[in-house]
């Protein structure tokens, strides 16, 4: 299949899929009623929804399905741009430390009990950001040292630090028991607390990290040949590896701001992407956006839907559903790719 | 008289529910930011009354504010007092009275404002310090913790509950509620809550924290509530009861508890120290957690006149060692009938090292009923009653006959 085709249907499927998340829930919204109110916001025709209705989806179904499609194309792209980096097909974005880093943020933001916000932004989601900067930050000025493979001592940099930042985690929450169980549900992943001003930041955030990356999708596939090969095509290996990891940051940023830590689907959106589209980076990235954004939408429609009227942590979905899905693809297709070893 | 509030954020609160937290609403600043508030405070506004009439009526009055000033800000004082108070729980309570204002009573003749006059707006201050306002009676109060329901339905305001969770099954009637999930934060449905139109959410201080946020983005009031002593479950109590008019049913409540306390602590206090008995009080099997004095449990167990052997925690429920358990030896081990796999002697026989503790060679090995001792409701001195009865049943029985 022509990759233009597949970023075409793939995003199609996406709209189909928001417009029918938004009619289910746990109270059931009608397609006509949906379309009534949208056209009554354009001043077209007159809503057809009462406003308890009309409250469940404009203040909670709408912005709950834009999040869920920002947060999953987040996941994808960040997944595709550290699986280039690393060249390696088990590379996630949470692997060098953004997620430890942001679940310490959110846990000291908790423990301390800012109730603070900026731009709309709540606390938790900006000590979640400065948390997962700052240590890929220091994981990169570790990394950065080793002169030769600077990848791996990136990766191995990032897995340490990682588990010392979770240790922390987990030493805080030993001393605040009584917090315990919010950043239990914040480090599950939920998509459950976002407003509007959510889906602004994290929509922000995604085009910043979409457009980075999308502008290096040339040297992410040059990259791909290796790092003699590619310093030979006169790529600065330093620089570009600095440009990967902001754009990647700034777009797992956006994902953990907004849903805490959601597994999984930043490692398997860009294989399925691969899969589809090939290895150049240019059609990757935007394929892996629109994969990840459908998988964690129809996981988030699961969520919330099948122990109606209870919810479940979206990121228990994404893992169970996902990965027997992952592991057929891997069956039948050979998912992993030629270009990531 | 009508207190008026300012017009703020109003672009679609034709959308709200009720008219209740716009109107309640001024009521926070007014207490919040008492020094600017003057000025604005003699603006009108449109209030939409949803439920109910879904007429809109227009109110235009001035709200006199220099004495009710005083008093809002002396009760903001209170409040922040109470807030650093970290175990006292909801207090400081203002009831507004609603004077009728003449001149507005004659531009809005119709019978509907007479309903309207009987609901007073109020300002409380809950657990985690946040002033709440809102107008009272509440009609549909939705509760998500087990504790609150009992406690709402021990006051006779059981009636106004419209939704609560899947744990809460006492009394009977609470079966009968709609759901809006399980108990947890991920689990309950914020489409659920809204599509019950409540006027009142009652949440768990600590558990639901973030929920605040969302709610406060619907205008649908939280109070963030629970109880971790017998006196926070009094003050909560006292609290619902003033908000739902069952004040009189709260305190019939209270005193009916304070003089089974008075029994059941009469009971033990005759016992001299050589025979009081050590207890463990085991929370949780695995990890091993039990109940340090800082919870309402370990409350109980220094109530009911037993030792704690873990009496020098810090934390509330700490996870412990099984060592020290062995070495503490206590004389008694209690535990809730609902752990997922329930303990026996048997269970506990089983464990390394755990057979010649005092408890297990003596088969002083009890369960409490998981239900009342787990929470911090109204219940709970039935908990308490039921350990004196297993830890000290000669006490128990000769207090019984007297």
């Amino acid at each position: 299949m022509r990759p233009a085709v597949v970023l075409v249907v793939s995003t199609g499927l996406l709209v189909a899929l928001a417009i029918g998340s938004l009619c289910v829930g746990a109270v059931p919204i009608s397609l006509h009623g949906i379309v009534s109110c949208f056209g009554a916001l354009l001043g077209v025709s007159e809503t057809g929804l009462g406003s308890t209705e009309h409250t469940i989806l404009m203040q909670l179904r709408l912005p709950r399905v834009i999040t869920a499609c920002l947060v999953g194309a987040s996941l994808g792209v960040a997944g595709a741009g550290f699986q280039g980096l690393f060249r390696n097909p088990l590379a996630d974005p949470y692997v060098i430390g953004a997620s430890s880093g942001a679940a310490l943020g959110v846990t000291i933001a908790i423990v301390l009990g800012i109730q603070w916000s900026l731009f709309g932004l709540t606390g938790n989601a900006i000590a979640a950001v400065v948390g997962s900067v700052l240590v890929v930050a220091v994981v990169f000025g570790i990394g950065a040292v080793g002169q030769n493979n600077s990848a791996l001592s990136l990766l191995l940099a990032g897995v340490a630090i990682s588990s010392m930042v979770n240790a922390i985690v987990s030493l805080l929450m030993f001393w605040n028991d009584d917090k315990v169980v919010v950043i239990l549900a914040w480090v599950m992943g939920s998509l459950a607390d976002n407003s509007w001003n959510a889906v602004r930041t994290t929509a922000i955030l995604f085009v910043l990290g979409l457009l980075v990356l999308g502008s290096l999708s040339r040297q992410l596939d040059a990259f791909s040949l290796g790092d003699v090969a590619s310093r030979s095509l006169g790529l600065s290996l330093g620089r570009f590896r600095f440009a990967v990891v902001a754009g990647c940051s700034v777009t797992t940023a956006a994902a953990v701001s907004a849903a805490g830590i959601i597994g999984f689907v930043g490692l398997i959106a860009p294989h399925i992407a691969r899969s589809l589209v090939g290895t150049r980076h240019s059609w990757l990235i935007p394929t892996s956006g629109s994969i990840g954004a459908l998988i964690l939408l129809s996981a988030d429609d699961v969520a919330r839907t099948i122990t109606r009227p209870s919810e479940l942590p979206v990121g228990i979905v994404t893992a169970l559903l996902g990965c027997p899905f992952f592991l057929y693809l891997l069956k039948s297709r050979s998912v992993s790719g030629n270009a990531t070893v | 008289m009508k207190l008026q509030c300012r017009k703020r954020r109003f672009s679609d609160a034709r959308r709200r529910f009720s008219e209740a937290r716009m109107y309640g609403a001024s009521i926070h600043h007014e207490v919040a930011g008492v020094s600017t508030e003057g000025s604005r405070l003699g603006q009108s506004v449109d209030r939409t009354r949803v439920r109910g009439t879904h007429s809109v009526r227009r109110s235009h009055g001035i709200f006199w504010l220099s004495r009710k000033t005083e008093v809002l800000t002396h009760v903001y004082q209170q409040a922040a007092r109470h807030k650093r108070h970290r175990f006292s729980s909801v207090v400081a309570i203002v009831l507004l009275t609603v004077v009728g204002c003449t001149s507005s009573a004659t531009q809005n003749p119709d019978p509907a404002n007479a309903v309207a006059n009987e609901h007073q707006a109020t300002v409380v201050s809950d657990r985690l310090g946040r002033t709440v306002s809102f107008e009272i009676p509440p009609r549909r109060i939705i509760s998500l913790s087990p504790s609150t329901t009992e406690l709402l339905f021990a006051i006779d305001a059981g009636d106004l509950i419209v939704g609560a969770t899947e744990h809460c099954d006492f009394p009977a009637a609470a079966n009968g509620l709609p759901r809006v999930g399980g108990g947890t934060l991920t689990s309950i449905s914020r489409e659920m809550i809204v599509s019950l139109e409540p006027d009142l959410v009652i949440a768990k201080w600590d558990s639901h924290e973030p929920l605040v946020k969302t709610m406060e983005l619907l205008e649908i009031p939280i109070l963030m509530m629970g109880a971790d002593s017998i006196d926070d479950i009094f003050a909560d109590a006292r609290t619902l009861g003033g908000l739902t008019n069952h004040a009189k049913d709260a305190e019939s409540l209270v005193d009916q508890m304070q003089s089974r306390l008075e029994t059941l602590t009469a009971c033990v206090r005759g016992i001299p120290d050589s025979e009081r008995r050590t207890v463990f009080y085991e929370v949780w099997d695995d990890p091993l957690m039990t109940a340090g004095p800082n919870s309402f449990i370990g409350e109980l167990l220094e109530i009911g006149g037993m030792k704690n052997i873990f009496a020098d925690a810090k934390q509330r429920y700490p996870k412990i060692s099984s060592e020290v358990a062995v070495a503490r030896r206590p004389d008694v081990i209690l535990a809730p009938s609902t752990h997922a796999t329930r303990v026996s002697i048997d269970s506990l026989r089983q464990r390394q090292g755990w057979q010649d503790i005092p408890a297990i060679r003596d088969d002083a090995v009890f369960l409490i009923d998981g239900d009342q001792v787990s929470r911090c409701g109204p219940r709970v001195i039935n908990a308490l009653e039921e350990m004196i009865r297993t830890v000290y049943p000669n006490h128990y029985n000769a207090s019984e006959s007297r």
